[in-house]
């Protein structure tokens, strides 16, 4: 039942120390209880990110591929209001990740905003696509480096950055990793943020010859 | 005629409940709307107006009704 603010007093519990937050508050919190999330990730990336959308109170997640019943139930311990689905989305998600070795935000097919994670060697990139608006991964060139893929630990910061990134597209907050990279160099912990120039050849999001 | 306050009672809450139920409840109303709270609990009483305050509405009384027992603080929303 609702009580204030359209929030049940269970919500209100549980979602409390993020109201109280002043970019995020009552409307924000309603925001994320409605959205909806897709995720194309599989292991630790995916399920970290999903228990932080989930424990920010977003109200859909919907996996591209099956996750293992522990996360499932775990994310739905973690938010009863959370409704979990695997394969197609019967609705439009509002955000999508694409987080792995490989990803390069192509995945998706709607018009939703797009975290991508992927890595090169050893640094790790994070950028937010507009779909056909914006720069994405294959406009950067590949980092040099020797290859040093990210280890467990490592995969659960990345996907806590990730969900980071979605929530702030999610509630129209922060500065948007859009035409931007966020750049780690895990085995160094150096960090980076540089602009990024969407390419007319790229080959992924360039123009069609 | 002038309506009187809306008033939100949050006896028998604690903190940080008081506060998120006041900003929750301050959300709602349009800018100048004022607002009635009524607590049973000193940390409350003493914290809110001072969030409240810090956050830019304008508290406009804390009055201590019955002694270490009941405050009635009245606030109008200075912004959004």
């Amino acid at each position: 039942m609702a009580t204030l603010g359209g929030l049940s007093e269970e919500q209100i519990r549980r979602y409390s120390r993020q109201i109280l937050l002043p970019e995020v508050g009552g409307r924000g919190q309603r925001r994320l209880l409605g959205a909806h999330a897709r995720l194309h990730a599989d292991g630790t990336l995916g399920e970290v990110a999903a228990l932080y959308l989930a424990a920010a109170g977003v109200g859909a997640i919907t996996w591209a591929n099956d996750v293992p019943a522990a996360v499932r139930e775990c994310v739905a311990a973690i938010n009863p209001d959370c409704r979990l689905g695997v394969g197609e989305p019967t609705t439009a998600p509002d955000v999508e990740l694409e987080l792995g070795e490989t990803a390069s935000g192509d995945r998706s097919t709607g018009s939703a905003p797009r975290i991508v994670i992927t890595w090169h060697g050893r640094v790790a990139r994070l950028q937010r696509l507009l779909p056909g608006r914006s720069a994405c991964p294959l406009c950067l060139p590949p980092p040099e480096g020797e290859p040093a893929p990210p280890g467990p630990a490592a995969h659960a910061a990345l996907g806590s950055l990730a969900a980071v990134e979605a929530l702030n597209a999610l509630l129209g907050i922060g500065e948007p990793l859009i035409d931007r990279v966020l750049e780690l160099d895990l085995p160094t912990c150096r960090v980076e943020t540089r602009a990024v120039i969407r390419r007319p050849d790229c080959p992924q999001c360039g123009a069609p010859s | 005629m002038t309506e009187p306050p809306a008033e939100l009672d949050l006896r028998g809450e604690v903190c940080p409940y008081t506060f998120v139920k006041t900003r929750l409840a301050l959300e709602d109303l349009p800018l100048g709307a004022e607002l009635v709270l009524l607590f049973d609990n000193p940390q409350s009483a003493d914290s809110v107006p001072r969030s409240l305050r810090r956050e830019g509405q304008e508290v406009l009384s804390v009055c201590e009704e019955s002694v270490g027992k009941l405050w009635r603080v009245h606030v109008r929303k200075g912004k959004e």
